[in-house]
């Protein structure tokens, strides 16, 4: 039989999470596999791509195991992209005018930093930040620049603003909205935010809105602002957020959204059933994920639908993600749970700020108060895992729910309490580990917390649940010598 | 029990020294003097680490002399004095006595200096004696005489915690004036609502707990202070009353401010700061009435140092922010008699009293006072110049006292090469080895720390006694002494001293004479002080100047709104902005930035000696960003050469973004006695300011390169090691350890008999215990010797810069006997024990090292410097190490849960 041929077109994150999986189940065997990358170098770690400043090479950023593609036999061909897909002949045009048959596609081709319709937005030395490539334009263009801004303030472009700031810059950041992080905290915790970025060294002008950018008198351009006010600067970086890349399945006739991205349904299939279509380029519901894990979720789901073409009722689908956060901006922890805004009728908060240690926390709790909705925790987020816990898992909050934002020895409530968790709680969000896949490897005898990351992957990623899963393995360790003990 | 004062900073503290008892003679007890108004009774590391630099190791305890070829021999004190005074003699009688020089120091008590400063200017009539204070406030001079007409500190350290902000200008208070810092530091707890801010291009360990860092560009503060007066002048930010009645010259300088000050954002620009932080540092500025600028080198050091002093001092004087408590322009001296050397005409720009060498009214009082045969008629050489002169043989006899210029001054090498071509050269140092004695024609050997007596002036016009509680060793003598005698033998009157309390009488006498005369009017006067005996100067107490009357003292200046030109008038200078003179370029694109460290002293002459303060940096380093560094192709904690137009240097580098880009920053400590190659000197621009003459050393275009290395060690040994010639490698570092000395080496090309070389080196050809690795796969050799279980030397040497941790083999060099499991160790190269490794030391003190620390925070989850104090007791004594203790405190915040 003539083996199927499997194209990926994209070889970011995402698009290397479906290799992995792709051979983890396998299916590398089944099919003749060419993985398109428009980019020079094979999927890396975007998440940490401002460490790419602090020293960190490229390849330390590879998430690529060595010889990966040798090894399984795949086929990848770097800079080069696709130009056009023909959806009837199913093949592929690349940009090298190479044409490629396929029965199966993916695309992941990710999405492209927007740069707001600004006059003067294309001088040189203004720049996005989404790349190596990026990385690099930045640094060469940083090497004789004093001052730098961001525009925009948000989650990247706070990465951005470290970036800068990394290589010496006199930083600024400009946002739109009256606060950072518009879209993840409140304005409780963004002036928190803000007061602890600027202690940093980087310049926060919030509610700005930039009209123009053309020549400085100081430095290389100046930023003109609707207020009258300006800033000038010699670099600028704009982090406006991001745009599906989907022009390829635009033209190609696959159905995209009113805002762009490509629709696919709950097994990751755009309007053509040979095609997929996963992480930032597709629209799932309505809506496109800008975080990397619930691209690898489709990720799973798209290659599970591959595995299970036969019986698709036995593959795993994606049926949305949350969108809760936790990370580390310039070492100021930042996180984000579900509903922030309290923006579900009736939601109740609960705020605890603490203006000397610079940490605020907040709860959002459903109108009877038995129900956690959301949260934000901005300079300490240690409650994030239980928080995250106790609201995917849709548990009773305590009778006081305040007790979860407390100051230990102020009437804190006790850790989660693990044991109430059901089997199918999901402890390790980066690697998508549930209880009952840790219970399972714990009865299997990995019995500490080196063999249990080793056999599941959890806590491998952000480790933010390496308490939990230490928890886990305490209580079940106590359990396991009661078991000794009686069988003695 | 003695109280005396501090030999280090210009804080001046007063210390007890206790000296052993019977059973313990050598421990010498070192504590804080409690009634001092300096530090009421604390001291810094260095301070507290005084009784490890008292002994007697290495010490010159007889006249030497050096024959043409170089050959040093012991002589007696009449020997050496004589040919001194005959070869002094014979170079005035046929070249005038411009041909004959002396370089003296901030070391030197006020008595000594007087001596010598009587001599040159009374006697041989030249005023050719300048001191190594030129190199660090001689701006600050020059712009108090420009403001109030005389060189004055008008305020004190109580109106830094009286104050309600403090602008800490150029100044790494925290490192290098501790008690001063933790003073401020004090006042700020009390106090929470005071405000600190620091200007400094670095972030420094001061910037820990500021509120606010304005990282300026290097040079860049007259603009700072220009557009902050402008921005005073426009929010109507003036003392109306006190410019009018008080002062001169604000209109001009007003009009020069403006030029160039008039805008915030050209000002932001020039500064590198945004527009945003300048504009709150002015309104702070402007809304506080109790402020004191405290400046220091980052000011001074500069070819435009005297006006970036006017330009501070303008904004008080506009303000009327001076002369009542908590307020005014404060200049914290570096060194414990700077101020002192000043009080008695030590630079060659002065006369003596305060008095002025252009004034022939002054030349004129002072010739009478001494009843000389001569007095200098005009000002004569200063520092870099004075070396210039020496270099082109226009000055052919050199007397050095008590510092170090082959190390510590600009070009430095240029200044070693005019010390070879000298006639006479003449050393007094308590040591034969430093750079500049080892140039010595003569050296004399002279009384150091707790040996000499007298008294010296702090940066807040304290004068307190330094004491002799040691006795004098061998032959060594106080300087005083030493120029009384050439002076005889040059057949001058008047150097008949036999008691330092003579000379301070003579000098107190003359600050009072003719005070009150018209034009002659000065606040230096201590008279009250006149007349005191043997025993009333023994028992003199702090105090500071002006004091007319006995028992009247002045904490503040300026209370009467009276200054002192001759108007009574202060002046507000106009001071048009300069960058540095030397501009990088493509070829040297770097600005090197020079500065002191926290546990070091000047040349590490004495310091260097105290394993204590060895620890904290032990080896030469340069400070860059790391973005820097990546351009530079160069890699963090690898060796590198920092080069200028002037020389080079090798060192370590040391990433931190605390340095900012296109900048470097080089502790200014190291000779070569000490390393291969780390006289940072040798690279500084001999570019001075033309007013004050001090040098830039802050500013000097260099660049930075990788230093290739094949092989790194590290040696240890109880006696000093020897490296040949073509047998040296290319860097070697020798830091003083508890009873050892370890060696950081680093060599080029393939070490070919690691074995032998270590055993010539280490000179143990039979040892009864020698273990060794030879070179294992990796090409590591490791070898210790022992002898009874004590170690007595080890070698570690590797093609890789691994090296065994040294916290671990100092604490087996501490052993008298090293275990079986050390042993093993030993041959491992590491230590079986993972918790032996307590790695860098932070804490001094307490020897606490960085690993220890950061244990202790994580484990009883510490927040506070309070608590790691509590728990290790790092930052418990003096304190210094505070800074570093909250950023590893930061530092265990941010890995956990990374």
């Amino acid at each position: 039989m003539k083996q199927e041929r499997l194209v990926v077109i994209g070889n970011g994150m995402v698009g290397q999470k479906y290799l992995d999986h792709l051979v983890a189940d396998r299916l590398h065997h089944r099919y003749q596999v060419t993985v398109l990358c428009a980019e020079p170098r094979p999927a890396y770690d975007r998440v940490h791509l401002s460490e790419f400043f602090t020293g960190r090479s490229s390849e330390d950023l590879s998430l690529v195991p060595e010889r990966f593609f040798e090894r399984h036999g795949l086929e990848l061909r770097l800079s080069e992209g696709a130009d056009s897909i023909d959806l009837e002949n199913k093949t592929i045009r690349t940009a090298k005018g190479a044409t490629l048959d396929y029965d199966k596609l993916v695309l992941a081709t990710g999405s492209y930093p927007f740069v707001p319709p600004v006059p003067g937005r294309g001088r040189p030395s203004c720049l996005v930040y989404r790349t190596i490539e990026d990385l690099e334009a930045i640094m060469a263009s940083g090497r004789d620049a004093e001052v730098g801004v961001v525009i925009g303030g948000g989650l990247l472009g706070l990465e951005a603003a470290k970036a800068l700031r990394d290589i010496g810059l006199q930083t600024h950041v400009v946002e739109f909205a009256p606060r950072l992080m518009a879209v993840q905290v409140d304005d409780g915790g963004g002036a928190l935010l803000r007061r602890k970025i600027e202690q940093l060294g980087v310049f926060v002008h919030t509610g700005m809105n930039t009209t123009e950018i053309i020549d400085g008198e100081f430095y290389r351009h100046r930023l003109n602002f609707t207020d009258g006010e300006h800033l000038e600067a010699d670099l600028v970086v704009f982090s406006a957020g991001i745009r599906p890349q989907d022009t390829l399945a635009r033209d190609a006739g696959l159905a995209v959204g009113e805002r762009g991205g490509i629709v696919i349904d709950n097994h990751c299939r755009t309007s053509d059933p040979d095609v997929y279509a996963i992480g930032e380029c597709a629209l799932w519901g309505g809506r496109i994920y800008g975080l990397v894990a619930p691209g690898y979720e489709m990720a799973r789901a798209a290659v599970s639908h591959l595995r299970h073409r036969c019986d698709e009722t036995l593959a795993v689908p994606f049926t949305g993600a949350d969108m809760s956060t936790k990370l580390k901006l310039m070492g100021v922890d930042v996180a984000s749970l579900g509903d922030a805004h309290a923006s579900t009728p009736g939601a109740c908060c609960y705020r605890y700020e603490d203006e000397r240690k610079q940490i605020y926390k907040k709860l959002v709790v459903s109108e009877d108060g038995r129900r956690l909705l959301g949260g934000v925790l901005v300079g300490d987020a240690r409650e994030y895992n239980t928080l995250l816990q106790l609201m995917l898992n849709d548990m009773a909050l305590p009778e006081t729910p305040e007790q979860l934002i407390l100051p230990a020895g102020q009437g804190a409530a006790p850790a989660l309490d693990v044991t109430r968790l059901p089997d199918s709680a999901t402890l390790c969000q980066c690697q998508n580990v549930t209880k009952g896949a840790l219970c399972q490897a714990i009865a299997d005898g990995h019995c500490d917390l080196a063999a249990i990351k080793q056999c599941t992957g959890a806590a491998t990623g952000c480790g933010s649940c390496e308490p939990l899963v230490q928890t886990l393995l305490d209580t079940s360790g106590v359990a396991a010598d009661t078991l000794a003990e009686v069988a003695t | 029990m003695t109280c005396t004062t501090c030999p280090y900073c210009g804080v001046g503290c007063g210390v007890i020294a206790t000296p052993g008892d019977e059973s313990a003679p050598n421990r010498l007890r070192i504590e804080g003097d409690p009634d001092h108004p300096a530090n009421q009774g604390r001291l810094c590391v260095k301070g507290a680490a005084l009784a490890e630099t008292v002994g007697l190791e290495g010490r010159l305890l007889r006249p030497l002399m050096r024959d043409d070829d170089g050959q040093a021999q012991t002589v007696s004190w009449d020997r050496a004095l004589d040919r001194v005074a005959t070869d002094m003699r014979r170079i005035i009688d046929q070249h005038g006595p411009e041909a004959v020089a002396f370089y003296v120091s901030g070391q030197l008590l006020t008595e000594d200096y007087y001596v010598v400063n009587k001599l040159v200017k009374g006697w041989l009539g030249t005023a050719n004696i300048d001191t190594n204070s030129r190199l660090c406030m001689s701006s600050a001079v020059a712009g108090h005489k420009r403001a109030f007409g005389e060189d004055l500190v008008g305020g004190n350290y109580q109106d830094l915690e009286e104050a309600d902000l403090v602008v800490l200008v150029g100044s790494n208070t925290a490192w290098c004036h501790p008690i001063v810092y933790q003073r401020l530091m004090q006042s700020r707890r009390e106090r929470p609502e005071k405000r600190i801010v620091v200007v400094d291009p670095r972030r420094t360990a001061t910037c820990e707990q500021a509120d606010m860092h304005l990282p300026v560009k290097a040079g860049s503060d007259v603009w700072l202070f220009n557009g902050l007066l402008t921005y005073l002048e426009e929010h109507g930010v003036v003392d109306t009353g006190f410019v009018a009645n008080h002062t001169g010259g604000a209109a001009e300088a007003l009009a020069v401010a403006r030029a160039d000050g008039g805008r915030l954002e050209a000002v932001a620009k020039a500064c590198g700061v945004p527009v945003a932080q300048l504009q709150a540092f002015y309104a702070l500025f402007a809304r506080t009435r109790k402020v004191v600028t405290v400046f220091s080198q980052g000011v001074n050091q500069s070819s435009s140092g005297t006006d970036k002093v006017n330009s501070i001092i303008n904004c008080h004087l506009f303000t009327g922010r001076l002369g009542e408590p908590g307020m005014g322009p404060f200049s914290i001296t570096g060194q414990p008699n700077a101020m002192g050397g000043r009080e008695v005409g030590g630079l060659a720009n002065t006369l003596a009293a305060h008095l002025e060498l252009d004034e022939p009214a002054h030349r004129q009082l002072v010739q009478e006072f001494w009843g000389s045969p001569s007095i200098a008629r005009e000002p004569g050489l200063k520092a870099v110049d004075l070396f210039d002169a020496v270099h082109d043989g226009r000055i052919k006899a050199l007397w050095v006292m008590a510092t170090n210029p082959v190390v510590s001054l600009p070009d430095a090498d240029r200044v070693r090469e005019a010390l070879r071509r000298c006639e006479l050269v003449v050393v007094s140092d308590l040591f034969a080895d430093t750079d500049t004695a080892a140039e010595a024609r003569v050296v004399l050997p002279a009384l150091g720390w707790g040996e000499k007596d007298g008294t010296v002036t702090n940066s807040e016009r304290c004068l307190s006694r330094q004491k002799a509680f040691l006795p004098s060793p061998g032959e060594a003598k106080p300087d005083w002494w030493a120029v009384s005698e050439v002076a005889r033998r040059l057949g001058f009157e008047g150097f008949g001293f036999e008691q330092p309390h003579q000379i301070f009488d003579e000098h107190a006498r003359l600050s009072a004479w003719r005070n009150d005369d018209d034009g002659m009017r000065r606040a230096f006067h201590i008279g009250g002080l006149a007349g005191l005996d043997a025993e009333g100067y023994d028992r003199l107490r702090p105090c500071q100047w002006p004091v007319p009357q006995a028992g009247e003292h002045t904490p503040r200046l300026f209370q009467d709104r009276r200054f002192f030109h001759g108007d009574g008038k202060a002046r507000l200078v106009p001071t048009a902005p300069r960058a540095p003179v030397n501009a990088v370029d493509d070829e040297f694109p770097l600005v090197l930035n020079t500065g002191r460290i926290r546990d070091q002293w000047h040349t590490m002459t004495r310091t260097g000696r105290a394993p204590r303060l060895a620890s904290h940096l032990p080896e030469p380093f340069v400070e860059m960003h790391p973005y820097e560094a990546m351009l530079c192709g160069v890699q963090d904690g690898a060796l590198v050469r920092v080069a200028s137009r002037w020389g080079a240097m090798v060192a370590r580098l040391r990433c931190t973004a605390d340095q900012p880009r296109r900048t470097v920053f080089v502790p200014i400590h190291w000779n070569d006695q000490r390393a291969s190659d780390a006289r940072v000197g040798a690279l500084v621009n001999p570019v001075v300011d033309p007013l004050s003459g001090e040098p830039e050393f802050k500013h000097t275009p260099v660049m930075v390169s990788p230093f290739p290395v094949d092989w790194h060690g590290v040696v240890y040994s109880r006696s000093p090691l020897q490296f040949e010639g073509s047998e040296a490698p290319a860097y070697w570092v020798c830091i003083q350890g508890d009873g050892f000395l370890r060696y950081e080496l680093a060599g080029r090309g393939r070490l070919e008999e690691p074995h032998q070389w270590s055993r010539s080196l280490l000179g143990f050809e039979q040892q009864p215990q020698w273990l060794e690795v030879g070179e294992d796969s990796a090409g590591d050799y490791r070898a210790a010797a022992l002898a009874e279980g004590r170690l007595l030397a080890c070698a570690y040497l590797s093609p890789r810069a691994e090296l065994p941790s040294r916290s671990w083999l100092n604490r087996l060099f501490g052993k008298e006997r090293v275990s079986e499991a050390d042993v093993v160790g030993l041959k491992l190269g590491r230590s079986v024990d993972p918790a032996d490794d307590v790695g860098a030391t932070v804490c001094s003190c307490f020897s606490v090292g960085r690993n220890t620390i950061l244990d202790a925070i994580r484990d009883n989850g510490l927040t506070s410097v309070e608590g790691v104090g509590r728990c290790v007791s790092a930052g418990t004594n003096c304190g210094s190490c505070q800074p570093e203790i909250r950023a590893l405190i930061e530092e265990a915040r941010l890995a956990e849960g990374a």
